[in-house]
């Protein structure tokens, strides 16, 4: 019986889903950011959207720690304080790598610090750390797990459900590596959500003015302009224009390629001609840092002197930003697109709202109020935005009773491969989602058993210079005629922005087989593996912690005890004093081993000897204290 | 006449028409957004996946539907597919030119390869001949506009479809005529490197 396939990245069959324990308790919003990340959630106790904020504080960076063999030492502030000391270890901005190939990024291998290899389907990069890999979903369920951890102690339940942002220009393979990650850091992830959307319903969640309003959001790594029409309740995007390879890391990149023009200037005897070469890596690394350092410096200084390598230097706010002006003004040649996809001009807009840690920067304001016409609108802030807007999102599909509906759109166009290499568009940019395509397919030729479809995304005539998504083969078709055969595909595209297929005999009225080959990313037999070694981690990390719990209790116990025997020995019979003694020092023993089931029964046995000597103790107590003695 | 069923107007409940002003697509935007909330999967429980597939199935729709709706070309391709299936209409040739535009291009092809012309003064020639399809074009998106209009946007109801087979004939007639002169828009640009 012929089954229906999807590509992968839904959450499974439904026989399996109608079977599963109904998951309960809260769902989470992530801000799962290129350099921060952060987590929140709407508390039910006062129904407002919270950033929920552990022992580092709200922003956790997205920052892990590795040694060589792949264990993760470190993620977060502890991570991203190692950053210039242990570079080839430490992974940040790995959101730029997610669903990326090493073809996508060779421009950028010179100012990655981290070695890049492709993965055997040579979809996938994956980060090279000498003896192992780790692929960038990886590090991302880590940062991941932190953060749900974080919820966790702060809210006191299990949370095993969330919304994870993405930015709205996030193809295909980006957004289906974001969703694995969530899955390997044991969340479902309800919705994949839109970064400028989800800052759009954090402003307008109880904003009555109806308009249209521009999302700019620049964050670290990624460039998103979304254009929306909020009326009554209504978030409907009309346009979406962006860069995933465009953010505040590349600002950082070109004030580091002056540094390090510099530096060589200063140092002709560096050899740094290879730029893949460790000694490359290692001072680019140093370069980016204080790049960082002095990008933020200048956002409040006019100008800066500073110690670079030993060398005195000194830059000024004003060179700098004739070094960042051409990337300020892409991001504005962006907005020109959407504004002209969506059919509007500059006046129709009402505000144009500043995400993103980015949009810091005088520059962006200064370009932005000449583009505009007026000062651009910073009443969110703009590095908790997105992360209130997820947790907004997560408390509707949570359950939650909410008039707020949320249109979003696919910022690519999908097509389909025909002859000559050129791309036939199915579903053009910018249509709102879910929305779908169908194609009757037949054979041509006389018994043709099976034919080939491939999926692309992007703009562009030609299959070659668009992203390839997956390919589909139609198999087992009876032999017939030329022509006799009606297989209707339909191509679906998800509230998540990701697409599904499934193929249906228009002649028998049965759906039919269709066998996909994704063209990105991990297969979904990799992922249960990393899954289920993940999984064994999650249990012995249960397991010390349940150690480290009772540990605390039987101190307690051993306290209080010592306590009694102290004091009111002489409400113990001596044959109760000596069980006592026993079971105390057997508790001590159990209580300095690992041995969780030594322990609970050690305890069990302590409380079973001295439970009566308690009571007389207790009513002791309360007897002097009725008779006015004072007890001790 | 026979009722088809085209979609897009069943999804809305609209009764079936060509030619839609602005002011009358903002009703339709309303009833847009009536059904979204009624059908959008946030709407639906989470937990229940047969209600989400469901409320995906029928939001894909609306959404295609709404977008057929909005935009004229598209939506006369709608009607000329739905309406010429049914139809007992000849076979024809998928790629029919206005035989004076046929004619004209491949003369100008062979006077250009003959006399070794620069390669200037073939973009000249080209870029003149251009102009003539541009204007072609403009002229042919008129009379299908104009055509169109008989058959204007008649607000929510069940009414069968006011034109005839040969109505579609005739417009497919001219949407065939449109997409050669594009394509040879396209081949001439790429000779003229525009």
């Amino acid at each position: 019986m012929p089954i229906q396939i999807d590509l992968g990245n839904s959450s499974g069959s439904n026989a399996a889903n109608s079977v599963a324990p109904k998951k309960l308790g809260p769902v989470i919003g992530i801000d799962l950011g290129t350099t921060n990340s952060l987590v929140a959630w709407v508390n039910p106790e006062n129904l407002k959207s919270t950033v929920i904020s552990g022992p580092e504080g709200e922003l956790i960076p997205s920052v892990i720690q590795v040694n060589a063999d792949g264990k993760v030492l470190n993620v977060g502030t502890q991570a991203f304080e190692q950053k210039s000391t242990d570079p080839a270890h430490v992974l940040y901005s790995v959101k730029r790598l997610m669903g990326r190939s090493l073809q996508d990024l060779e421009s950028q291998v010179a100012q990655i610090p981290y070695r890049l290899k492709n993965d055997e389907l040579n979809s996938q990069c994956l980060i090279d750390l000498g003896q192992k890999t780790i692929s960038p979903i990886e590090v991302s369920a880590e940062v991941l797990k932190k953060l749900k951890k974080i919820a966790e102690e702060k809210i006191g339940q299990k949370i095993e459900r969330a919304v994870i942002t993405v930015p709205a220009y996030f193809d295909d393979a980006q957004r289906s590596a974001t969703k694995m990650a969530g899955r390997l850091a044991g969340l479902e992830v309800l919705r994949v959500f839109n970064e400028p959307t989800a800052a759009a319903l954090a402003y307008g969640w109880n904003s009555s003015r109806p308009g249209i309003v521009a999302v700019y959001d620049l964050g670290g790594g990624t460039f998103d302009l979304s254009l929306l029409r909020i009326d009554e309740n209504v978030f409907e995007v009309l346009a979406t224009a962006g860069d995933t390879q465009l953010g505040g890391d590349d600002f950082d990149r070109a004030l580091a390629d002056e540094l390090l023009r510099r530096f060589e200037d200063r140092h002709p005897d560096a050899q740094l001609n290879d730029v893949d070469s460790n000694a490359h890596r290692k001072v680019y690394a140093q370069m980016l840092g204080a790049a960082e350092k002095i990008k933020k410096a200048l956002s409040d200084q006019e100008s800066l002197t500073f110690d670079l390598n030993g060398a005195r230097m000194q830059i000024s706010r004003t060179e700098v930003e004739k070094l960042w002006t051409p990337l300020v003004e892409e991001t504005l040649r962006l907005f020109e697109a959407a504004l002209l996809d969506a059919r509007l001009n500059k006046n129709d807009l009402q505000d144009v709202l500043l995400v993103g840690g980015s949009t810091r920067m005088p520059l962006v304001h200064k370009l932005l109020e000449k583009f505009f016409g007026k000062a651009p609108n910073a009443v969110l802030n703009p590095d908790q935005a997105v992360a209130l807007g997820a947790a907004l999102q997560a408390h509707i599909l949570g359950g939650n009773l909410s008039e707020h509906l949320l249109l979003d759109v696919i910022p690519l166009s999908l097509g389909i491969e025909t002859m000559g290499g050129t791309v036939s568009k199915l579903i053009p940019r910018n249509s709102t989602i879910p929305t779908e395509a169908r194609e009757v397919y037949t054979n041509h030729v006389e018994n043709q058993n099976s034919f080939d479809i491939h999926i692309v995304q992007g703009e562009r005539e030609l299959v070659k210079d668009c992203r390839s998504l997956a390919r589909f083969r139609l198999r087992g078709l009876p032999p017939a005629p030329a022509g006799y055969h009606r297989i209707e595909v339909l191509f679906r595209i998800d509230v998540n922005g990701i697409l599904n297929v499934r193929a249906k005999d228009l002649r028998s009225g049965r759906a039919h087989e269709i066998e996909v080959k994704a063209s990105f990313g991990m297969s979904e037999d990799e992922l249960i593996k990393l899954l289920e070694a993940s999984i064994d981690h999650a249990e012995s990390d249960f397991f010390e912690r349940q150690l480290r719990d009772l540990k605390i209790e039987a101190d307690s116990i051993v306290i209080a005890a010592e306590k009694t025997l102290a004091k009111s020995s002489h409400l113990a019979t001596p044959s109760e004093l000596s069980s006592i003694k026993a079971r105390l020092v057997d508790l001590k023993n159990a209580k300095s081993s690992s041995d969780l089931q030594a322990l609970q029964l050690a305890m069990e046995e302590f409380d079973a000897v001295s439970r009566d000597l308690a009571e007389r103790q207790v009513n002791f107590a309360l007897q002097a204290t009725l008779s006015g003695q004072k007890a001790e | 006449m026979e009722e088809i069923d085209l979609r897009p107007f069943k999804t809305f409940g609209l009764n079936p028409f060509l030619w839609i002003e602005a002011e009358e697509l903002s009703v339709i935007q309303k009833k847009y957004l009536q059904l979204s909330r009624e059908f959008h999967p946030d709407r639906v429980s989470q937990d229940n996946d047969d209600a989400q597939q469901k409320a995906e199935e029928i939001s894909s729709q609306i959404n295609f539907d709404y977008s057929q709706l909005k935009d004229f070309w598209k939506l006369l391709e709608v009607v000329l597919s739905e309406g010429l299936k049914s139809a007992n209409c000849p076979v024809r040739h998928p790629h029919q030119a206005p035989p004076e535009f046929a004619i004209e291009y491949f003369e100008l092809q062979e006077e250009i390869s003959d006399l070794g012309l620069s390669s200037e003064q073939a973009k000249l020639k080209f870029a003149a001949f251009r102009e003539k399809v541009l204007r072609k074009l403009e002229e042919i998106e008129g009379k299908v506009k104009t055509y169109a209009a008989r058959f204007p946007y008649q607000g929510f109801g069940k009414n069968s479809v006011p034109w005839t087979d040969s109505d579609l004939l005739f417009l497919q007639d001219l949407l065939e005529n449109l997409r050669y002169l594009r394509s040879f828009l396209r081949d001439i640009e790429s000779k003229i490197g525009t």
